[in-house]
């Protein structure tokens, strides 16, 4: 299901994108390139497909309007998940703001949504596995998925999420020893 | 590979139980078609929003003057720009005021001068020592035996100046001052 596939070099689609004939055909590649693995990175995120498609649709906007700035300093692709990972913490800070009103529980609010998503069928196990992580602080949930879903190096993940090697390994260790506390209190090993 | 080895190491060091299920389908699921008419859907939100893309950020080109002036419309620049103006409004003023309050600020060097020598026997030695800064006055030049002038001339203090001009005649303080 979560196939990746990248018919483009992100050279061929600068290339594209750099000229005004063929800015729209170099955007499609490049959508078409990255689409599955920003979703996926944005699904994890913010758990339901709905506000996955949200926010991946806000980002490829975002991305529209400022592709022909990015001065490839980094990978393209680089730049494209720190896009998509600063509107989906964007995205869950204005939702936690907005429940901040109620009495919602925020680190189950994500679990519950998760439960009431039509587009998961998970077992048990990967009930359990999405409900631990999704109860993860927000910046350590995604280090962890980065981490445990994409194998993003962690020099990679410096760039995109700013922060030193060091703080993300630390981060990834916690999350995952949460995780694995939460299945071990389960009873799944 | 390297990479999946060494995520492999790091979860048997701390979370050996995750290994177990790293590759098992995470179960989230998207509606049929999704991926494929994603691109309508975006190219749909820029339409409707009226996206438009910035131009390439070239940092090796100069700003124009037209450029310049509009970026003083940015509102920090603007702000920023009201901010020195009015300290300059104000240092203007204040100093201005001064100037103009001080009792002697109209007077130049001038007409200290002719001040000066028209005054020059109304004057005390003290008052022409403090007339004569310490830093000016040393410049006298003294006469050997022989008449000719000596190699450096004599740095006086203020008290050597004042006791020498009160051993002064009117003429040689004129001849020496002026």
């Amino acid at each position: 299901m979560q196939t990746t596939n990248k018919p483009a070099s992100d050279e061929q689609i600068m290339n594209l994108l750099r000229s005004d004939g063929t800015f729209e055909r170099g955007f499609r590649l490049l959508m078409s390139t990255y689409k599955e693995r920003l979703y996926w990175h944005i699904r994890r995120m913010v758990v339901v497909h709905e506000d996955a498609d949200d926010v991946l649709q806000n980002t490829f906007v975002k991305i529209y309007r400022g592709v022909l700035q990015f001065e490839e300093k980094s990978k393209l692709y680089t730049w494209l998940y720190r896009i998509a990972t600063n509107e989906a913490i964007s995205f869950l800070q204005s939702r936690n703001r907005r429940a901040s009103g109620s009495l919602d529980d925020h680190d189950g609010m994500l679990a519950a949504r998760l439960r009431a998503d039509t587009w998961f069928d998970g077992d048990t196990v990967q009930q359990q596995l999405q409900e631990a992580i999704a109860r993860l602080p927000d910046k350590q949930r995604t280090v962890f998925n980065l981490r445990y879903y994409d194998e993003m190096p962690y020099e990679e993940m410096s760039r995109v999420l700013d922060t030193s090697v060091g703080a993300l390994k630390a981060s990834f260790h916690h999350a995952a020893k949460k995780i694995e506390t939460h299945f071990r209190e389960a009873d799944h090993f | 590979m390297k990479n999946k080895q060494h995520l492999q190491d790091e979860l048997n060091e701390h979370a050996p139980g995750l290994n177990t299920f790293r590759h098992k389908d995470s179960g989230m699921r998207v509606p049929e078609g999704y991926f494929e008419s994603l691109e309508e859907s975006v190219f749909a939100q820029i339409e409707a929003i009226g996206a438009t893309r910035r131009p390439i950020v070239s940092g090796k080109q100069p700003l124009s003057w037209w450029q310049f002036l509009q970026s003083l419309w940015q509102p920090r620049v603007a702000l920023a720009f009201a901010g020195v103006l009015a300290v300059v409004f104000a240092a203007w003023w204040f100093w201005g005021k001064s100037a103009t309050d001080a009792p002697y600020a109209h007077i130049t060097p001038e007409d200290a001068e002719n001040y000066l020598r028209k005054n020059l026997m109304e004057l005390e030695p003290e008052q022409l020592a403090v007339v004569l800064p310490a830093e000016q006055s040393p410049a006298i030049m003294l006469e050997n035996a022989d008449g000719t002038p000596t190699e450096e001339p004599l740095h006086l203090s203020p008290e050597d100046l004042e006791h020498m001009l009160r051993d002064l005649s009117d003429e040689e303080l004129d001849q020496l001052i002026l």
